[in-house]
């Protein structure tokens, strides 16, 4: 299967970056492609073998999905492997680079064209930076 | 004792007098920095503006000017409500060679709680590093002012 990988660096330490990822109450307030959508709940259980399902809905009510799946291998600040319920993989690794974090995720293409994937995650994974980048 | 001070120094393709009011003119810092209710460069006021990634866990800023000395350097307190610990930021303006030097120093960085991912010093670094090197420069550099 093809394989699709998008990547961002965050100007943030990789602990933080990693907090950030993982914790259900951050999710809630980065996981999102557009304003028009939200997380309004998020329950992650990082460990391998451990269950998330991340509810995802349009702020309008009008759609609403569950993105769901399992941990196949967990690294701290380093790496995480899950499973979505369709079978495809995702890999998510992190390292430290000079002046913050790169986060590259790679993962099996679905039936939609290889750009509208890319747009996607790559749109999720910019609101992240952005979220993880506030000034504190 | 740990000495967490931080010092960043740029220059920028822009006379003092621009980065002067980029630091201290309300309207101007909320394009690029922070967006204090009001501001004035005026020893002893007092502001605040909120901070941090999640709404529910706000660090909301305590700042008082400390030192002004108009188009050469202010220094003002940052803190964080509910937190312990008190930091000084300094911003000091150096013409050099056509443009401007900023010196940024922060410190008392290691006087907030080290448990804290949050207020870990490379946190600021980064934090600092990336709004000078992106924001204040986009800010100063670009035609849109």
């Amino acid at each position: 299967m093809q394989m699709i990988t998008v990547k961002c660096t965050i100007h943030r330490p990789i602990e933080k970056v990693w907090e950030l990822w993982i914790t259900p109450e951050h999710i809630m307030n980065w996981n999102q492609a557009n304003d028009d959508w939200h997380t309004p709940s998020a329950i992650n259980d990082l460990k391998v073998g451990g269950e998330f399902v991340y509810h995802m809905a349009a702020k309008d009510g009008s759609m609403a999905f569950d993105f769901r799946g399992f941990y196949t291998e967990v690294e701290p600040c380093e790496l995480i492997v899950y499973q979505l319920e369709d079978g495809r993989e995702v890999t998510v690794s992190m390292r430290e680079i000079e002046g913050g974090t790169e986060v590259v995720e790679t993962f099996d293409r679905d039936d939609n064209s290889i750009e509208l994937q890319q747009q996607g995650w790559h749109a999720i994974l910019n609101s992240f930076k952005t979220y993880a980048e506030r000034m504190i | 004792m740990k000495n967490e001070d931080l010092i960043i120094e740029r220059v920028f393709d822009a006379s003092v007098a621009d980065v002067w009011r980029a630091l201290t003119v309300k309207e101007l810092m909320k394009q690029w920095y922070i967006d204090p209710e009001e501001f004035r460069p005026e020893v002893g006021f007092k502001f605040q503006f909120p901070g941090g990634s999640d709404p529910e866990r706000p660090y909301n800023h305590l700042c008082e000017v400390l030192e002004v000395v108009h188009e050469q350097k202010l220094s003002y307190d940052w803190r964080y409500e509910g937190y312990e610990g008190r930091s000084v930021l300094t911003f000091e303006l150096f013409a050099d060679e056509g443009g401007t030097r900023v010196k940024l120093t922060h410190t008392g960085l290691d006087t907030f709680p080290d448990d804290n991912p949050d207020l870990v010093i490379t946190n600021f670094e980064m934090g600092w590093n990336q709004l000078l090197d992106t924001s204040l420069k986009n800010f100063l550099e670009s035609d849109q002012r």
